[in-house]
């Protein structure tokens, strides 16, 4: 994976005058998104600087170095991703166009693409994920490009001199020279969801690509946000007869395959996660029977922890013949690094799973670069515990508002604060977070049937604000790239068409997924619950004493931190009788806290 | 359809969207402003207390005219259908499904509806320019949201749009007007077919509206717009106008967007709130247990019948 810098000027300068040390610190700073190189391209003409850490894994050689120009030198592109179909893009180039390709690299086929065929209707074909940036020299427009679930980091920020990005609001930070304060509309929707949404970022003024979007920014002119993709897009279920539950499964087998294939592409070896879930269980699985690969498998546990999956992914690694690879970790050391850990985040993700992420990438990063898992089948195929009785709990005519429906959901659901308790201390949403509500809930308007509708709000929300960032950036924490099969354009739509009933089948949770593991001889995990990737419980207990003075100390640190805004003046006496509320409050204030604590603060 | 025919639909119809695009215009000729002004005047006896307010509008079309012919929509002749059958019921399914609803009918003086006898239904005559149906809707529509009758949070449908669901509830989000999107390769992504507006910022609705009528009197002279479509007056300019003012050609998200003109807009995905099946077969209980509006656009309009028999499973008959 890799990281993209740069800056668009509004006024042209001269050349020995472009902001290159800037651009190099933000490099500097993500350097481990792409230790393997780095590429620095600053504009003849005096109107940009673009810049790329490169973490090489297709075409290693140098006609895959960025930033990289087009034919013309009129095109210049900074990306970060994977585009699993560029093979059959590149055809299509070639044929349709005319495109003499310089080299092998996914980068290539994404320039012209976008080139040829306009931002929309490429990124309509695109597969992958990917975050790009992409400046036309002769218009002076950049286009920035965030891929459809989310799986690519991409912040931006309006300066008095341009338009800067980078894949890393840190990194960002540090080409800005000065460190913004903590952005008040982030600082309530963090106390409530336990990370910060896109567009929003921790830090004022800057901002996140939302996913399934791309922005235009020209000189002059304020920057354009437009969506090219959203999964609740308007599918139409199919009945939910036997045949059709058959067909779906089948179906769903055949997705992922295809999907498959463009994931397993690769110049540097490649491994899969597998924990004892259904999702990573089957993505390795289809990639053993289907492409007769002698596959990989890594998983992590805790001593002593009754929760751990090691006993359950190893006999699935027996069942699939992978060769599996085991770790087994001391609980007791989870203090610590979970402090270390905090202090390198990007911007602060109160998931708890974070530490016990970045340990399985890890492990499977001593062997391999790429590593395969099962994000998001939980999102299409409603695989999380707090769906079944949605319809109950989130009845229509109690909560016509779908943002009301929404707070309650996240009350209930995904405890945090809550939006009572943010009341209590005084914490009341912005109008900015207001809208941000009242907008991403328009999936939880009625009519609806909750227990379909949750997973297009949990898609839009909680996957790329909690589960993506995470995965992403515990990962470039070891410089391995991580990859899912279930976000294909192909895969999204089929789940989009399944009725409620191939969802939760009388308290079943995604049906569908299970079957397809009986069917490729999983018969071990298919009946077992759901289980999370947190911290185990036993540690949380053991250190139940530590983790209060860590969250005295955030809440300390949260009454007089000079990056506070006016208005949250005071704030950590103010969340201190609500904290107790719930654990997911008490972390989520630790990793806010300790990540404000590394913040560099610094003044322009 | 050929892959190269669509292909050439889809350019056109995105070349079409971006000409109406730049017709988008914000200010209503004085003229025209005269003109809703006097036509608002005519809802005056609509201007009844509501919960709801269903707006359905129906122009008899003369000849020719009733025939749609163009690149995105092929060989709908509108003489084949009973609009008075249409509209009975859906002025039927709308009261049942939303009984503290008020309908208004805005009409011509020859369209004679029969079977329509309930104090819910207002009728809005208005004298309208034969052959212009689209443009006149809109016009009408604009000059409702200027009239006393704007009492209550107002849908907007079409007379082959079904209100199937009770609504009420819809109006408690924070949005002025609300608009239906698909994404359907050779489609205009935002459906004129249903638009909801909510009436707690009345006057960012009437902004909204001035801009729909604008925009559509602009775009009617690109050479484009009338080399694609011929008279939009007749047919498509109301499509090509709010897609015009709602966005444009891009592809939408389920969002709440505020607008230039200061108005929040709602994109709802049609699947759940302007449902159109694709077949027959797709009218069943199951089905319209989820949708607000079920759309019988086009030649789909036969399939009524069976949208009122599947209906009687949550209780609707008609008397």
């Amino acid at each position: 994976m890799c990281g993209v810098a740069g800056i668009i000027l509004s006024a042209s300068r001269a050349p020995d005058r472009l902001p290159a040390d800037a651009i190099a610190r933000v490099l500097e700073t993500q350097h481990h998104r792409g230790p393997d190189a780095r590429g620095l391209w600053e504009d003849p003409a005096g109107n940009a600087v673009l810049g790329h850490n490169r973490l090489a894994i297709v075409d290693l050689t140098d006609t895959g170095a960025q930033p990289m120009h087009d034919d013309e030198n009129r095109v210049v592109i900074v990306y970060n991703g994977e585009l699993y179909n560029y093979k059959a893009l590149r055809r299509y180039l070639e044929q349709r166009y005319s495109v003499r390709f310089r080299g092998s690299s996914d980068t290539e086929v994404f320039l012209y693409g976008i080139k040829h065929l306009g931002v929309d209707r490429f990124l309509g074909e695109a597969e992958g994920m990917f975050a790009a940036a992409v400046f036309d020299r002769q218009t002076r427009k950049l286009v920035l490009v965030r891929d459809r679930a989310g799986e690519k980091p991409l912040c931006y920020a309006l300066t008095p001199d341009g338009l800067m990005f980078a894949s890393e609001v840190r990194a960002l930070v540090e080409g800005l020279g000065s460190t913004p304060p903590l952005d008040e509309s982030a600082l309530y929707l963090y106390f409530l969801l336990r990370y910060v949404p896109a567009p929003f970022t921790m830090l004022s003024g800057v901002r996140k690509v939302p996913p399934g979007h791309y922005l235009i920014w020209e000189p002059g002119r304020d920057p354009q946000v437009k969506p090219y993709f959203s999964w609740d897009q308007g599918a139409k279920e199919i009945a939910p007869s036997q045949g059709n539950f058959d067909a779906a499964v089948k179906k769903v087998e055949q997705h992922l395959i295809e999907s498959l294939n463009g994931c397993l592409m690769s110049d540097v070896p490649l491994g899969f996660f597998l924990s004892g879930g259904i999702d990573s269980s089957i993505v390795a699985a289809l990639a053993r029977r289907h492409f007769g690969l002698s596959i990989n498998t890594y998983t992590i546990g805790f001593e002593g922890d009754p929760e751990s999956e090691t006993d359950i992914s190893e006999q699935t690694a027996k069942i699939i013949g992978s060769r599996h690879v085991s770790q087994t970790l001391r609980s007791a050391d989870l203090g610590p690094l979970s402090s270390s850990l905090i202090e390198t985040m990007d911007e602060p993700n109160g998931d708890r799973s974070c530490v016990p992420t970045f340990l399985l990438c890890q492990h499977a990063r001593s062997e391999v670069t790429v590593a395969l898992g099962g994000d998001g089948g939980d999102e299409l195929f409603g695989g999380y515990g707090r769906y079944p009785g949605l319809r109950n709990s989130l009845p229509e005519g109690l909560f016509p508002r779908g943002r009301d429906a929404a707070a309650a959901y996240f009350q209930k659901s995904l405890p945090v604060y809550g939006m009572t308790n943010l009341a209590t201390a005084g914490l009341l949403p912005t109008a900015e977070a207001s809208d941000w509500l009242a907008s991403i809930s328009t999936s939880l308007m009625p009519p609806r049937n909750a227990e379909v509708a949750i997973r297009y709000f949990d898609f839009a929300t909680y996957l790329p604000g909690a589960v993506l960032s995470k995965v992403d950036r515990m990962a470039m924490q070891v410089s391995l790239e991580v990859r899912t099969p279930f976000f294909s354009r192909a895969l999204l739509n089929w789940a989009s068409v399944l009725p409620p009933e191939f969802l939760i089948n009388g308290g079943v949770l995604k049906p569908v997924l299970r079957t397809l593991a009986q069917k490729l001889g999983l018969q071990h995990i298919v009946n077992l619950p759901k289980k999370g990737f947190g911290m185990p419980g036993a540690f949380l207990q053991a250190n139940a004493a530590e983790l209060t003075v860590r969250g005295t100390a955030a809440l300390d640190l949260l009454n007089h931190h000079p990056l506070l805004p006016p208005a949250m003046t005071g704030l950590g006496d103010r969340l201190r009788p609500v904290m107790g509320a719930h654990q997911n409050a008490l972390w989520a204030t630790i990793v806010l806290g300790e990540w404000l604590r590394a913040l560099p603060v610094r003044h322009a | 359809m050929s892959a190269a025919d669509r292909e050439k639909t889809l350019n056109t119809v995105n070349a079409v969207i971006a000409a109406a695009q730049e017709s988008v215009r914000d200010q209503l000729p004085d003229n025209w402003s005269r003109i809703v002004s006097e036509r608002a005047q005519k809802f005056a006896s609509a201007a009844k207390a509501s919960r709801l307010n269903v707006f359905l509008f129906h122009q008899s079309v003369s000849g020719q005219a009733q025939v749609v012919n163009t690149i995105d929509i092929k060989g709908l002749d509108h003489g084949k259908f009973d609009y008075d059958l249409l509209i009975r019921r859906n002025i039927a399914i709308a009261l049942w499904s939303n009984p503290g609803a008020r309908i208004i009918l805005v009409t011509d003086d020859a369209f004679i509806p029969q079977g329509i006898d309930d104090e819910r239904v207002s009728i809005v005559r208005l004298s309208l320019v034969d052959g212009e149906p689209m443009f006149e809707r809109v016009v009408a529509m604009l000059a409702y949201a200027e009239s006393a009758a704007f009492t209550a949070p107002t849908i907007f449908l079409d007379s082959d749009a079904f209100l199937i669901r009770h609504c009420a509830g819809l109006f408690a989000n924070e949005f002025d007007v609300a608009v239906t999107y698909r994404d359907i390769s050779g489609q205009m992504p935002i459906n004129e077919g249903v638009i909801l507006v909510n009436d707690c910022d009345q006057e960012s609705v009437r902004r909204f509206f001035r801009c729909y009528l604008a925009t559509y009197l602009t775009l009617e002279q690109h050479p484009l717009v009338v080399e694609t479509y011929g008279n939009v007056r007749r047919w498509r300019g109301g499509q090509l106008s709010i897609n015009a003012v709602s966005g444009g050609r891009q592809r939408y998200a389920a969002s709440i967007v505020a607008a230039n003109f200061n108005a929040r807009i709602a994109y709802l995905p049609c699947s759940r709130f302007n449902y159109s099946p694709d077949q027959e077969g797709e009218i069943n209980p199951t089905m319209l247990a989820r949708a607000l509006v079920l759309h019988l656009k086009g030649n789909r309009k036969p399939w009524l019948d069976r949208m009122v028999a599947a209906l009687g499973s949550f209780g609707f008959f008609e008397y």
